[in-house]
């Protein structure tokens, strides 16, 4: 069987799932998944790697008598697919002699649905050959720029993803998915200073990255940040006001708000548990997880647990609103699924998952936001971000000014920023109108492709630390 | 009946196809993984999962390009699907410098004791969800407001098999049984940090009940945090907190790659002291029982044991078949690729078993003569540091103010600085040792390290 069009499977998947029900089970779903995905690395003027594969397999959830069985399998037939059903319940059964279960899914009515992805330029039809100039166009730009650029890296993958759901409510979903995606990093050195800079894009549309970034532009444009990173200051640490640009905004707002709002961590106790309906911040701010954003990384009709992918208000005017559920969590909790479940691939469960994260716009101008700081730094880009549950954050930053006087300064390197998420918050006393959606991955034990930004943002005081 | 191939003959047969079709060099890598994971969720069992999968990963040379390709489905269709797009990127590709070939055997693969336990193989689903849930009943019966936010059991037997046309054709089996779990306090609104406990091992040696109690034990100690405000400290770091911060700084500079690529700040230092006398590193591949041990490196060199770094001399660093020859050194075994589905990406330099020699104080007095430490367990922002300075800044947590004998939780303390400005001044290493992922290390005590709070 060569998957791509549903009828070719619907006969067998509904076999599978009359087979199981009828041993049992109160629930089961099928995700049958292939992907071919490209993945190329230069670094310098080396082609370090040249990578195709294609994915192909099934991931089985079967629910019986409230304790949940899954099996993978990375064959993609009847026969396995039945056996690896069957296993699924057995080990569904095995565990409810152990254990008193209370799992379940919030289910939905039938529906038959299929979203064909809207390519612009399909990445296959791109030779490898012209891929590849294109990225080592990058390097040149980026050696061309200075001859402190010392190294320069550079990722791209495009995954085209078929992606078919067969549940026991009559869903049958199928759905066409694309991501391609390019990751530049470049680092300089000048004496005893070394710095780096990097750079993300991407794009559901196809080989469209290059369309506005000409590739050897954005070489330049990424060595420029690390040249001016090279005659930069240390931070002075300590407690001062910030400005953010949209790219600190999005991993901000996705890493320091956005996994505290996934309910399966705040039931697990982050600080959001006991606090949704509180007002933490200004009327300005809201907060929303949106799979509707016009071309974003998370911009989805339907989840990987088949349920419609809906809008997320996190925070409302300064007031926390809601939490992004999955089947499991939205039954527990007496709400709806909001479409947040999604897995790396068929050898994942699905998980709780942001989508495009973002800040929404407010009304100064981007300007306004520098007046009166007579000491503080502006932060432009991000390095890396990491959050706890407990509601604290610390963001790498790679590209930071000082603002004095209400003036962009000298560039800083080798900073970062952390501090309480909602203190964090409370003090942010002024969003700009502009807006940006920046891309990225996100880790959760797996992989996701996700989208986050917003405007720029000013914070009254946050721990700004950095290198001794 | 029908006889199913060996995951040798699969590969055997994986470069027959692609020389048939048109490359030059190939090497097949085929790996069958089997196993089942029990995972807890929000301080309930939540489910089980059974995991079949294989796969084939095939690096092909075209005029001495390369491309690298793989499949789940290992079909003849499937296959002659990949091996026609790999000599398409292999043509695509540049032409590999100073190639000399893929790996040729060694005289002889001495198998690895205690890396295979046939009662993990055959364990059973429900002796896997029987360990979680004794881990689960372990952590939340120290107190009511232990929350264990995830935890999971897993158990897996991989096989993997080499074969390429230099003729390398070696097949082994490993297991490897683990445990972790992650987990709060929550108490009248507040709550502690995620605080995490693991223990994996590749026999059946492993003990849920005393995950359980470790990881609740250890979310109670950060209830109540102070602030502390101090501008610099002695830190101890513990064998989770050293893997998080040597793993993105001191190992990505010992990779040859990195060095040959000017990416290290450990180029021509070899036969140099870059830290403290008391610093030992090894790296042991074929250790007994390790992790991350098998009787060849992923791509079919036996593994071994070298020295890194000497009493704070650097000694060497860690290649792989291609980049020994690159930087003349010999080839230390350190070909791997990355965990589960292994067969997905074509072999990086990483250290398999790193082992950091332990010192000769126990972890007790370590804290009864260190009043006015911090005592480090995590970090957080650990992979935003630059591995080609060293520099680091990173939030500890959790963390442990030691003071009179007694631990008291902090909070919001950063740490900052350079990692090869403090492995110079280290003041103290524990005796007893423990594996977290690749690292085999001890407590170690920094005699300063930059604070803000």
């Amino acid at each position: 069987m060569v998957p791509g069009v549903i009828m070719d499977y619907i006969d067998e998947m509904r076999k599978v799932i009359d087979l199981v029900m009828r041993e049992g089970a109160s629930f089961i779903d099928i995700r049958l998944e292939r992907s071919v995905k490209n993945y190329f690395e230069i670094r310098n003027d080396v082609v370090e790697y040249l990578g195709m594969g294609v994915d192909e397999g099934a991931f089985i959830r079967v629910l019986y008598n409230n304790h949940v069985g899954h099996c993978v399998c990375s064959k993609i037939n009847y026969r396995d697919i039945s056996n690896a059903a069957l296993n699924a319940l057995k080990i569904a059964k095995l565990s409810s002699k152990r254990v008193g279960g209370k799992k379940g899914f919030y289910e939905l009515s039938s529906r038959t649905d299929r979203i064909q992805a809207y390519l612009r330029v399909d990445p296959s039809d791109i030779s490898p050959e012209e891929k590849v100039n294109d990225l080592l166009n990058i390097c040149k730009g980026a050696f061309g720029y200075s001859s402190s650029i010392k190294s320069v890296t550079v990722k791209y993958m495009d995954l085209k993803t078929n992606k078919q759901y067969y549940s026991s409510e009559e869903r049958f979903i199928e759905q066409e998915q694309n991501i391609v995606w390019l990751y530049v990093w470049i680092s300089g050195r000048e004496v005893d200073i070394a710095t780096s800079a990097r750079e993300e894009l991407g794009s559901i549309e196809g080989y469209t990255i290059f369309k506005n970034n000409d590739p050897y532009e954005l070489g330049s444009r990424v060595a420029e940040r690390v040249v001016k990173q090279l005659g930069a200051k240390t931070p002075k640490g300590g407690r001062m006001p910030v400005v953010m640009a949209p790219n600190v905004v999005g991993v901000f707002a996705h890493e320091a708000f956005g996994h505290l709002a996934e309910a399966d961590l705040a039931l697990s106790g982050s600080i959001i548990m006991d606090r949704v309906g509180s007002k933490i911040g200004s009327e300005e701010l809201t907060i929303i997880d949106d799979p509707t954003i016009p071309g974003g990384f998370g911009t989805m009709k339907y989840d990987d647990e088949g349920v419609e992918a809906i809008k997320v208000y996190l925070i409302k005017n300064g007031v926390i609103k809601g939490l992004m559920h999955s089947r499991e969590t939205a039954l527990m909790t007496g709400t709806r699924p909001t479409g947040n479940a999604r897995a790396e691939n068929y050898r994942f469960k699905p998980i709780i998952r942001m989508r495009n994260t973002i800040i929404e716009p407010g009304s100064h101008e981007v300007e306004e936001l520098f007046e009166g700081i007579k000491f503080g730094y502006y932060l432009k880009s991000f390095r890396g971000g990491q959050a706890n549950l407990d509601g604290t954050f610390q963001v790498g930053i790679q590209e930071a000014y000082e603002i004095v006087n209400g003036e962009v300064g000298d560039p800083v390197r080798n900073m970062s920023i952390c501090g309480n998420t909602l203190e964090t918050l409370s003090l942010i006393d002024a969003i700009a109108k502009d807006f940006e959606l920046e891309y990225g991955r996100c880790g959760k034990g797996q992989l996701a492709f996700v989208s986050d930004g917003g405007p720029h943002i000013r914070v009254r005081e946050i721990m700004v630390g950095g290198e001794a | 009946m029908e006889r199913k191939p060996g995951l040798l003959e699969i590969a055997s047969i994986c470069v027959k196809r692609a020389l048939s079709m048109g490359a030059e060099e190939v090497e097949a890598y085929v790996w069958r993984g089997r196993g089942c994971i029990a995972h807890i969720k929000m301080n309930e069992f939540s489910d089980v999962s059974s995991l079949h999968d294989e796969g084939v990963g095939l690096r092909i040379l075209v005029e001495g390009k390369m491309g690298f390709v793989y499949c789940s489905n290992l079909s003849l269709e499937s296959l002659d699907e990949i091996v026609r797009n790999g000599i398409k990127l292999a043509k695509a590709s540049k032409t590999i410098q100073d190639w000399l070939g893929f790996k040729e055997p060694d005289e002889k693969y001495p198998p690895i004791p205690k890396i295979f336990d046939s009662k993990i193989d055959t364990i059973g689903s429900s002796k896997i969800v029987e360990m979680a849930l004794e881990a689960l009943d372990s952590a939340i019966s120290i107190d009511k407001r232990v929350v264990v936010v995830n935890g999971k059991v897993l158990a897996l037997k991989e096989t993997k098999a080499i074969v390429n046309t230099n003729g390398i054709y070696n097949i082994d089996h490993g297991t490897i049984i683990g445990v972790g779990m992650g987990a709060v306090v929550h108490e009248a609104g507040m709550a502690t940090p995620v605080v995490s406990e693991y223990d994996y091992s590749r026999m059946m040696t492993i003990s849920p009940g005393k995950i359980g109690r470790s990881v609740g034990e250890k979310a109670l100690s950060c209830l109540n945090p102070i602030s502390i405000r101090v501008r610099q400290m002695p830190v101890i770091m513990t064998e989770k907190a050293l893997y998080y911060l040597l793993k993105y700084t001191l190992f990505e500079a010992l990779k040859a790659d990195n060095v040959v690529k000017g990416r290290s700040p450990l180029i021509n230092k070899i036969g140099k002291p870059i830290a403290s006398e008391k610093l030992t590193i090894l790296d042991d591949g074929s250790l007994p029982g390790g992790l991350n041990s098998w009787s060849f490196d992923d791509e079919g060199a036996r593994t071994r044991r070298t020295i890194i770094v000497g009493e704070g001399e650097l000694k060497g660093f860690l290649t792989d078949n291609y980049y020994a020859h690159k930087i003349n050194l010999k080839n230390t075994a350190n070909a791997l690729r990355s965990s589960f589905s292994r067969y997905i990406k074509p072999p990086q330099i990483a250290p398999l078993n790193a082992i950091i020699l332990p010192g000769d104080w126990s972890k007790e007095e370590m804290l009864s003569e260190s009043n006015g430490s911090l005592l480090v367990d995590g970090l957080q922002g650990a992979h935003s540091s630059n591995p080609e300075t060293g520099e680091f800044s990173v939030v500890a947590t959790p963390a442990w103010l030691i003071r009179e004998g007694e631990l008291k939780p902090v909070k919001n303390v950063m740490m900052a600085g350079n990692i090869y400005n403090i492995i110079k001044d280290i003041e103290a290493l524990s005796k007893e040792t423990r594996q977290v992922d690749f690292l085999i290390a001890p407590w170690i005590k920094f005699e300063k390290m930059r604070i803000i709070t």
